[in-house]
């Protein structure tokens, strides 16, 4: 029986004006030089629309700032974290897959990958050395996931059409 | 509870953008003696421009909120255009920020309205807390929460299409358009287009039946006769690209028409009051008392006289039926408004996705340089002013700015301090109903109040009962 393809997203957010809070878009464009062929969205911060763009993946990892990343870096599994109220300066990705799944009826599986940022406070364009180290590892350690999950295997194939769309497919 | 002196904190005001609060204060005899909203937020971005070269600035500009970026991308864009002698863009230029912006409108107005005041509209506004909110609106409308997830959506990719990316684009550039349309993405965009015009008429016949079943409730929430101003052709057509600026009285008397642009300040001027970090623009003429006014959906069609678009347009004539021409002040007429500004943006990318100006190549022009410019553009909650001088190394050495919130700061405040005098005066118990009315009033104008301080908001809702020493006497807290 063949297998349903699998699809994946990388979903990176942050603001470049705000020091290591840019920690999410700067990831997209250092995975984008090394692994093009990945589907990366990047934004500012997760909005409701992403809902409906979620819906459409497999396996959704979303990349961002963390201040909680003892580590340096972390890659969780994550729930959908139904939510009353919201506010589009504050959309969670628990958030979105909820709405994801009432409104879409979509389940998609999803991390969080948080990179560790010291500086978040002042306007600064450029990451602190922390950060910085923090971003290599976790990109390092990303696309040992991802080789191991979605390259290394012996029954890989990527069509035409997914690879034009930069999106990997997986099955017999 | 205290019988004395009392204030009452809502904070921070919730399904808003931003961070506010509401202190309504009540005397011994529970009359409201004052009510307030304050801005609690503060950025100090034209101050942070400075220095920066012009160039820049549309890009920079985008980072002052996330939520309508494109406007201030906009309108910046405007600005510097006028000091790059630009002051005739090329047709694709034009068209290509034209869709940019009505892909804003789109997704703008869509998430007010599904999904910040929806649940107020369709449950009532004593509903149980816990139903009134958009999980509530998913339950019990699903379809309709769908549809206003996919309205977003669109407008986003329209935005993603002309801005290059969807937060944050560097489409506009001084004295144009950095790409145009591909057929390809227009192809994309106009294979949702029929449902997205459909959703949207169907959405204009929500407000509008909504609206007229409960006139007689909504028609004196926080309303209150006041001037409108926004900018429109010069022939008076509805347009939130490019225009002049005409503001009318609450019974329709012209104040100003064809004010110059560039001149804005000669007509408009700012006053500041200490408990607010934002500022109260007025019209010059009338003074500080009498010269504020509304912007946003409701003024936009209190002072066009026409939309060119046809099913705008009928439902505009609809809409002033309603007040026999005459400009309509009822604060609740916003959202209806809102929703026939947005089947306008559907009708316009309609037309402007089958126009081939879109796939021009000649993009951007030059023209004789100045050292000042301003850009006036209609964003989706009003009038927003951006205001630069620049030096001869082409730094940014001034910046003002006046955004749509802004100029919506006294007619909130008149809002709240409407509703808590028609609600709260004299009531023994204060229930959260006549609390969220405070809310909904204010919600109406879908006020960014980050922006209009110019800082990343706090949502958990805290509202608080104070003695008149300033003593809690209650205290309710809620997830937003």
């Amino acid at each position: 029986m063949k297998k349903a393809p699998r699809r994946l997203l990388v979903s990176c957010y942050g603001n470049l004006s705000r020091g290591d809070d840019g920690l999410g878009p700067r990831f997209a464009d250092a995975l984008l030089e090394r692994a093009p062929e990945i589907t990366v969205e990047v934004g500012y911060q997760l909005a409701l629309e992403d809902a409906a763009t979620i819906a459409d993946y497999d396996i959704v990892v979303f990349v961002d700032a963390a201040i909680d990343a003892t580590e340096g870096f972390y890659l969780r599994r994550i729930q959908a974290e139904p939510k009353t109220g919201f506010s589009s300066h504050s959309v969670r990705p628990g958030h979105l897959l909820a709405l994801s799944e009432q409104l879409f009826d979509a389940r998609p599986e999803a991390f969080a990958l948080g990179i560790g940022g010291m500086a978040f406070g002042d306007f600064a364009e450029q990451l602190s050395e922390t950060a910085t180290r923090n971003l290599s590892a976790a990109l390092d350690h990303f696309l040992a996931w991802y080789d191991r999950s979605f390259c290394s295997q012996p029954d890989i194939r990527v069509s035409a059409q997914h690879l034009e769309r930069g999106v990997w497919a997986l099955g017999a | 509870m205290g019988k004395g002196a009392e204030r009452i904190v809502i904070e921070p005001v919730t399904r808003v953008e931003g961070h506010g609060k509401v202190t309504i204060l009540l005397d011994e005899q529970r009359q409201v003696q004052e009510a307030r909203l304050h801005i609690v937020e503060f950025r100090g971005f034209e101050r942070f421009i400075q220095g920066r070269p012009l160039w820049e600035i549309p890009v920079l500009v985008q980072r002052l909120c996330g939520i309508c970026p494109v406007s201030h991308h906009l309108c910046a864009a405007k600005a510097i255009d006028h000091i790059v002698g630009a002051d005739q863009l090329t047709a694709t230029a034009h068209k290509m920020r034209l869709l940019m912006h009505h892909g804003q409108f789109l997704q703008s107005h869509a998430l007010h309205f599904f999904h910040l005041c929806s649940p107020d509209l369709l449950f009532g506004f004593d509903a149980d807390v816990a139903k009134r909110n958009v999980i509530g609106i998913i339950g019990a409308h699903p379809e309709l929460a769908r549809q206003g997830v996919l309205l977003r959506k669109y407008g986003q990719e329209i935005i993603r299409a002309t801005a290059g990316k969807k937060i944050h684009g560097t489409g506009a550039i001084p004295g144009g358009i950095n790409k145009n349309l591909s057929l390809a993405e227009r192809d994309d965009l106009l294979t949702d287009l029929e449902q997205i015009v459909a959703w949207s008429r169907d959405v204009v016949t929500l407000a509008k039946d909504y609206t007229l079943e409960h006139l007689e409730e909504l028609a004196p929430l926080g309303s209150f006769d006041s001037s409108h101003m926004a900018i429109v052709r010069d022939d008076g057509a509805y347009d939130i690209y490019d225009g002049r600026l005409r503001a009318c009285s609450a019974e329709g008397e012209v104040i100003l028409d064809h004010a110059d642009n560039q001149t804005y300040h000669h007509v408009l001027a700012e006053e500041v009051r200490p408990w607010s970090y934002m500022k109260f623009p007025f019209i010059r003429e009338l003074g500080p008392r009498d010269g504020w006014y509304r912007v946003g959906p409701l003024a936009r069609l209190n002072v066009c006289d026409y939309f060119d678009t046809p099913l705008a347009e009928a439902a505009r004539k609809e809409f002033a039926a309603v007040t026999g021409g005459k400009p309509c002040n009822v604060t609740m007429a916003y959202h209806w408004a809102r929703m026939i500004e947005l089947l306008h943006s559907a009708e316009t990318i309609d037309q402007l996705l089958h126009d081939p100006d879109l796939q021009g190549n000649d993009l951007v022009v030059t023209g004789e340089r100045r050292l000042e410019g301003v850009g006036i553009i209609e964003a989706p909650r009003g009038t927003l002013f951006h205001h630069y001088r620049v030096n001869e190394d082409d730094q940014i050495t001034m910046c003002n700015l006046i955004v749509s919130t802004t100029s919506n700061n006294e007619p909130m405040n008149r809002a709240v301090k409407k509703v808590a005098m028609d609600h709260l005066n004299g009531v023994e118990t204060i229930t959260e109903g006549m609390l969220n009315r405070v809310e909904v009033a204010i919600r109406a104008y879908d006020p960014c109040l980050s922006c209009a301080t110019h800082a990343m908001g706090q949502m958990p809702l805290v509202v608080e009962l104070h003695d008149a020493d300033g003593a809690v006497l209650d205290k309710r807290v809620r997830d937003a």
